[in-house]
């Protein structure tokens, strides 16, 4: 695949990636065909800064677990309060990593 | 989307049950002692009004030790959470004893199910909707 088209995607969003997943995706996507990258360029991606507000705001009632995709650990957090508080405050500093690896998996799957 | 390790999955229904149990037995002694509970929900301080789980242990003592609380406002996820708490850990040894991950995949399965139909996560959320009003209501009589 044309190398500038990657790098040009991977710089435009490289927010949605945590910094060493952006070698192997860059990596992988020049290796593939072309029609990948425009799956790529649609796939709906999640914001890690909106999880960070969604956390912050709803932490407590597990929201920003429902929204990444972990249903499991969201239910977990609703019924205890928030992980009596705890949980809810490990998760401000956690969930942007959440959401970027979810991402990045999503991505995976696509290449 | 990636669920967690089996590893860490089983560690952590271990450690929280362990958690859960030792917390509950500290309540328990403080309650006996007329002293007020250990922690006091984030959401009930601010705003003032229950969360969907508060009074989840005071159920759970009711159940348990019915002498231990004086007043309190019944949550039904109490009775949930207390058959969840005997059987999770029993569960999960009985896996690591057999090498088997049948918890594991039981967990998997519900998630999946609950993610990917609207009506069941709809009932779920309306049912929880539905025994917060209800909590409200409950607070203001009390």
């Amino acid at each position: 695949m044309d190398e500038q088209k990657v790098d040009l995607y991977i710089m435009a969003n490289n927010k949605y990636f945590q910094s060493h997943q952006l070698h192997i995706l860059s990596q992988r996507l020049k290796a593939s065909e072309d029609d990948r990258l425009s799956r790529l360029m649609v796939l709906p991606m999640k914001d890690p800064t909106l999880l960070l507000v969604i956390s912050l705001i709803a932490g407590v009632f597990g929201v920003d677990r429902f929204v990444v995709g972990d249903v499991g650990l969201g239910i977990a957090k609703l019924v205890t309060c928030g992980g009596f508080g705890i949980w809810t405050l490990v998760d401000w500093f956690l969930i942007m990593g959440r959401t970027k690896d979810v991402n990045f998996e999503k991505a995976l799957q696509i290449i | 989307m990636r669920a967690l390790k089996p590893g860490h999955f089983y560690g952590m229904i271990l450690a929280g049950s362990a958690a859960a149990g030792l917390y509950l037995w500290q309540v328990h002694q403080r309650m006996l002692s007329g002293e007020p509970g250990l922690l006091m929900c984030p959401v009930h301080t601010i705003a003032g009004i229950p969360c969907p789980s508060c009074g989840t242990t005071r159920s759970i003592l009711q159940i348990i030790s019915p002498d231990s609380v004086t007043t309190a406002l019944f949550n039904p996820l109490g009775p949930i959470m207390l058959l969840l708490l005997l059987v999770l850990p029993v569960w999960s040894v009985a896996d690591l004893i057999r090498k088997k991950k049948s918890l594991y995949y039981a967990v998997q399965k519900a998630e999946k199910l609950i993610s990917n139909h609207k009506a069941v996560s709809g009932v779920l959320i309306l049912l929880l909707a539905l025994q917060w009003l209800w909590l409200i209501h409950q607070s203001q009589l009390i």
